[in-house]
C-alpha cells in the first residue's frame, strides 16, 4: 500500500502539469477568441483553390 | 474590370428585386452608372476588389452564411493620412466585418503589395484586427486600403486601457477558477478514503494532504472574497460575501480542529473547496454575462470620432461620407441625411452657413454645385451626437428605485441570516452540541443568497435596454421602461405621430398630358404641398417655365410655353375640413384638382386598439383643428370625449398634469417637437420622430425606426421586464425560505448547500438571459 505515498504526489504532479498548461493557455489569450479560428480553418482550404483558379485563368 | 460587370449585369437586372452586387441589399432607385449597386460606396468597393484580384470574396460570401450585409461607408482616404506610427503592432477596430468572406479578405492583407503587412489577425467576435507591419510598412496605407474595401478602420489607441484591464481581469479570474477547480477535484478524491473508512495511518495521510490543499484553496482561490469583504467593511457596508467568508473561515478552522482532535467525520475540506470553486465559477459566468450584456454599447452603431480633425480646419466632403464632426458649411450646396439626429429620413439640402452635425451622411452635391466644404466646429466628445449619447449613458447608470428596493431586501436578508446563524450556534452551544449547531449554521450561511435579486435585477435591466436598442428604441433611463407597465393613460399627439406627418396626394384629377407643366410648377416651390405633388408625380418630363411668382399662402404662378399656369388654392376650391384642395389653372380656367391629406398611419388603429384592450385609456391631444382631430379619432377608434383639439404646448402639459392629479400615470407619445413640454411632465415619454435629437429635449425614449409599431414593442418590453422581476423575486423568496428552512432544520448538509447556492444564482441568470433572448418583436 505504500505505493500510495508515491502515487498521490505523482497524480498531483500530473494535475499540476495540466493546470500550468491551462494557465499558459489563458495567459496567451487562447480562450479569448473562440469564434474566428473555427471559421479560419475552413477558409484555408478555399485559399488554395483561389490560387489554383488564378493560375488557370489569369483574369481581370 | 467593367467587362466582368457587364457579364453579370443581365442576370442581375432581370432578377426582381434588383440586389446590390456588393452588399446584397435592395438596390435603390438612386443609382449612378451601375444600376446593380445600392450606393456609390458599394460600387467603389466592388471595383477596388475586382481590380485587386479579390473577386473570390463574393463567392465566399455567397457560400458562407453572411450574417448582416451592410453597405460600406467609404471615407475620404485623406482622413487616414495622418495615421503615423513607429510602432509595428497595432490594434484596429473595423466596422462592418461579419462573415467568413470578410475574414478571408482581411487576412489577405499580408499578400497585398501596397500594404507591407507582416501579419494580420482578425477577431470576428469583437471586430478587432491585430496587425503587425513590416519595417517599411505604413499604417496609413493599410488604413486606406481597408477603407477602400469598405471596412472603416478605427485605431484602438494604447490609451484605451479600460479594455485591456477588463481583459486582464477576465484572464486572472479564469486562472483563479481553474486553480480552484483543480484543488477542489483533488481534495474530493483525497477525502474519499476518509468517507470509505480508511485505517488510522491512511486517514491521517489523506486528512493532512487535503488540509494542505484546502489551505491553498482558501488562501489563494478564496482571496477575492476576503478582498471584497474587507473593501466593503472599510466603507462601512455589509458585503454579500460576508456570510460566505464567515462560512469558509469557520469551516476551515473547524476542520483543522477536527483533525487535531481526531474526529475525522467533522472534516469539511471537500465542501469548502468546492464551495469556493462553484462560487468563483458563478461569479465568472456572471461577470462575463454582464460584460456581454452591457458591453456592446450604443456607440457601436455610431461614428467613432476621428481624433485627427481640428476645430477650424476646412475640408471637402465626398458623397457617402458619414460626418464625425459638427461643422459649418462654407461653400457648396449639398444634400444631407440627418436621420440619426432628427429622424427625418429624406435628405435635406443644406447651404453655406448651415450647421451640419456628426452622424449625418453627405448624400452628394446639389445640382450645379461643387462638393460641400465644411469648417469643423466641434470634434470628438464635443459633438452634439456624442453629448446626447453620453447623456443617455449617464442616465442609464443611475440606480433605479427597483434596484434600491432589492438592495435593501438583500441587506435585510443577509443580516437576518447572520443573526439566525449566531442564534443557532448559541442555542446548540448551550446544549453542549456545538457540532450540530455549527453544521446547521454553516449550511444556512452558505445556502441563503440574495444574488438572485441583487445581481439579476441590473442584469435584467441591462439586457432589456440592449434588446430595446436592437429593436430601434433608445431608452434614456431604465425608469421609463420600469414605468411602462403601470400606466393608465396614453396621450397621442396627432400630426406626425398618429398620422404620417406629411401631405400625400389622395386624388389627382389633372389629365396626364399636363403632368410636364404640373411637375415644373411643383418642383419650383418648397412648400410641403408642392413637394407632395412633386413626389406623387415622380420622375418624368419637366417643362421649362418663366416668370415664376410665389403668391404667399395661396399658390404659385408661372408662364410655360406662353400660357400662365397657377397651382394653389382658388375661391372655387371649397374648404373641405379633412382634405386640402389644390386647383391647377390654365389662363385662369380650371384643368383639374388635386386632393391632399395627412394620412393616418395604417398601424395606428391596431396599436391604439391593442392598448385599449389592456385597459389603458388612449387620448388624442392635438394642436390641430377640432374636425381634423375628430376625424383621426374616428378612424383609429378613440372616443370623442378623449379627443382634445386646439391644444397649445402649454395646454398639452396642463392636460397631462390634470390626469396626474387624479392619481393616474400618463405616457405621452409624440414627435418630440411641439409636445416636448408635455413630455417632460409625463411619467413615460416616447418620441416617435426626431431621432436622437428628441431624447435631448424631453423624451425618455426615442424611436429610431419609422412607424408606430415600436411603441407597442416598448410597452411589450415594459410588461416583460416587470414579469421578469416578478419571476426573479418569487424564485429568490421561495428558494431562500425553503433552503434556509431545510438548513435550520438540519436537513441540509453544508456540502449540498455549497452546490445548491451557486446553482440557484446560475438558474436565475440563465433564465434571465433565455427570457430576454426569446422575446419576439422589433418588426415594423
Amino acid at each position: 500500500m505504500s505505493i500510495i505515498y508515491f502515487l498521490v504526489p505523482a497524480a498531483l504532479g500530473l494535475g499540476a502539469i495540466f493546470l500550468f498548461g491551462f494557465i499558459w493557455m489563458v495567459r496567451t489569450g487562447q480562450y479569448e477568441d473562440l469564434e474566428t479560428p473555427a471559421i479560419r480553418i475552413l477558409i484555408d482550404e478555399e485559399k488554395q483553390l483561389t490560387t489554383e483558379n488564378k493560375n488557370e485563368q489569369p483574369t481581370i | 474590370m467593367y467587362d466582368t460587370l457587364s457579364d453579370d449585369a443581365p442576370a442581375a437586372t432581370f432578377r426582381t428585386p434588383i440586389l446590390c452586387a456588393h452588399c446584397g441589399l435592395l438596390a435603390g432607385p438612386k443609382v449612378s452608372a451601375t444600376p446593380w449597386f445600392c450606393c456609390a460606396g458599394c460600387a467603389t468597393v466592388f471595383q477596388v476588389l475586382q481590380s485587386a484580384g479579390l473577386g473570390r470574396f463574393y463567392d465566399l460570401k455567397r457560400d458562407g452564411v453572411c450574417i448582416r450585409p451592410a453597405a460600406p461607408v467609404v471615407e475620404s482616404d485623406v482622413t487616414f493620412n495622418n495615421w503615423q506610427s513607429f510602432e509595428r503592432n497595432h490594434k484596429i477596430y473595423l466596422e462592418g466585418v461579419h462573415c467568413s468572406a470578410c475574414l478571408w479578405l482581411i487576412e489577405k492583407l499580408p499578400e497585398m503589395a501596397v500594404a507591407d503587412v507582416a501579419e494580420a489577425h482578425l477577431d470576428l467576435g469583437h471586430s478587432i484586427l491585430r496587425l503587425k507591419l513590416t519595417h517599411e510598412g505604413s499604417l496609413s496605407a493599410v488604413a486606406q486600403l481597408l477603407n477602400s474595401w469598405g471596412y472603416r478602420p478605427h485605431l484602438i489607441q494604447s490609451q484605451e486601457q479600460g479594455f485591456e484591464l477588463e481583459k486582464k481581469e477576465n484572464r486572472s479570474r479564469l486562472i483563479d477558477l481553474g486553480v480552484a477547480g483543480a484543488l477542489a477535484g483533488n481534495i474530493m478524491l483525497m477525502t474519499l478514503p476518509l468517507y470509505a473508512g480508511a485505517n488510522a495511518e491512511w486517514s491521517r495521510f489523506f486528512s493532512y494532504s487535503s488540509a494542505a490543499l484546502s489551505a491553498l484553496s482558501v488562501g489563494y482561490s478564496g482571496r477575492s472574497f476576503f478582498h471584497g469583504v474587507w473593501a466593503s467593511f472599510r466603507q462601512k457596508r455589509f458585503s454579500i460575501d460576508a456570510p460566505i467568508m464567515l462560512a469558509i473561515v469557520v469551516a476551515f478552522f473547524y476542520s483543522l480542529f477536527g483533525i487535531y482532535s481526531g474526529r475525522l467525520n467533522e472534516i469539511y475540506f471537500d465542501s469548502l473547496s468546492s464551495l469556493i470553486f462553484l462560487l468563483l465559477a458563478s461569479r465568472y459566468l456572471l461577470s462575463r454575462l454582464r460584460q456581454y450584456g452591457l458591453g456592446e454599447s450604443h456607440s457601436h452603431l455610431f461614428v467613432n470620432a476621428d481624433e485627427n480633425r481640428r476645430v477650424g480646419e476646412r475640408f471637402a466632403l465626398n458623397p457617402g461620407f458619414r460626418l464625425d464632426i459638427d461643422g459649418l458649411i462654407r461653400t457648396g450646396r449639398g444634400f444631407f441625411n440627418n436621420s440619426t439626429l432628427t429622424g427625418e429620413s429624406e435628405p435635406v439640402e443644406m447651404r453655406p452657413g448651415d450647421l451640419v452635425f456628426a452622424g449625418a451622411i453627405y448624400d452628394g452635391a446639389a445640382e450645379g454645385s461643387a462638393d460641400v466644404e465644411v469648417e469643423v466646429r466641434a470634434v470628438g466628445r464635443d459633438t452634439r451626437l456624442e453629448q446626447i449619447l453620453s447623456e443617455v449613458r449617464n442616465q442609464n447608470q443611475k440606480r433605479t428605485a427597483r434596484e434600491q428596493q432589492y438592495d435593501s431586501y438583500a441587506k435585510a436578508l443577509l443580516i437576518l441570516v447572520s443573526i439566525v446563524a449566531v442564534g443557532i450556534l448559541i442555542y446548540f452551544g448551550l446544549q453542549n452540541k456545538i457540532d450540530i449547531g455549527l453544521h446547521r449554521a454553516l449550511a444556512l450561511l452558505i445556502v441563503t443568497c440574495p444574488c438572485a435579486l441583487a445581481l439579476a435585477t441590473p442584469l435584467a435591466q441591462a439586457l432589456f435596454l440592449k434588446k430595446a436598442f436592437a429593436w430601434g428604441l433608445l431608452v434614456r433611463d431604465v425608469e421609463s421602461l420600469e414605468n411602462a407597465n403601470s400606466l393608465d393613460v396614453i396621450c397621442f399627439d396627432k400630426t406626425g405621430t398618429l398620422t404620417e406627418g406629411r401631405m400625400r396626394v389622395l386624388e389627382n384629377e389633372v389629365p396626364a398630358k399636363f403632368f410636364g407643366k404640373l411637375r415644373a410648377l411643383a418642383h419650383a416651390s418648397r412648400h410641403p404641398v408642392s413637394r407632395a405633388i412633386a413626389a406623387h408625380l415622380g420622375l418624368g418630363q419637366v417643362e421649362a417655365l418663366s416668370n415664376l411668382r410665389d403668391i404667399l399662402g395661396v399658390g404659385i404662378e408661372a408662364t410655360i410655353a406662353g400660357k400662365v399656369y397657377f397651382l394653389g388654392r382658388t375661391k372655387a376650391s371649397v374648404e373641405n375640413e379633412k382634405r386640402i384642395l389644390v386647383d391647377f389653372l390654365e389662363q385662369g380656367a380650371p384643368i383639374g384638382r388635386l386632393y391632399l391629406a395627412d394620412q393616418v398611419r395604417p398601424e395606428a388603429a391596431i396599436i391604439v386598439r391593442a392598448q385599449q384592450a389592456r385597459g389603458l385609456r388612449c387620448q388624442i391631444v392635438s394642436g390641430d383643428r377640432e374636425t381634423v382631430a375628430q376625424d383621426v379619432a374616428n378612424q383609429i377608434g378613440i372616443a370623442m370625449a378623449d379627443t382634445f383639439a386646439n391644444c397649445s404646448p402649454e395646454l398639452k402639459a396642463q392636460k397631462i398634469d390634470e390626469i396626474k392629479a387624479q392619481g393616474q400615470r400618463v405616457a405621452v407619445v409624440g414627435d418630440g417637437v411641439n409636445d416636448a413640454l408635455a413630455m417632460s411632465h409625463a411619467d413615460v415619454s416616447i418620441a416617435v420622430q426626431g431621432g436622437l435629437g428628441a431624447i435631448q429635449s424631453a423624451a425618455g425614449v426615442a424611436v429610431l425606426r419609422p412607424g408606430l409599431a415600436a411603441v407597442t414593442d416598448f410597452f411589450f418590453l415594459g410588461r416583460k421586464l416587470q414579469q421578469m422581476h416578478r419571476i426573479n423575486f418569487i424564485f429568490s423568496t421561495l428558494y431562500n425560505s425553503i433552503a434556509g428552512g431545510l438548513a435550520i432544520a438540519g436537513l441540509m448538509n453544508p456540502l449540498i448547500a455549497a452546490i445548491v447556492m451557486p446553482l440557484s444564482a446560475l438558474t436565475v441568470f440563465i433564465s434571465t438571459f433565455l427570457f430576454v433572448r426569446h422575446l419576439k418583436g422589433g418588426q415594423s
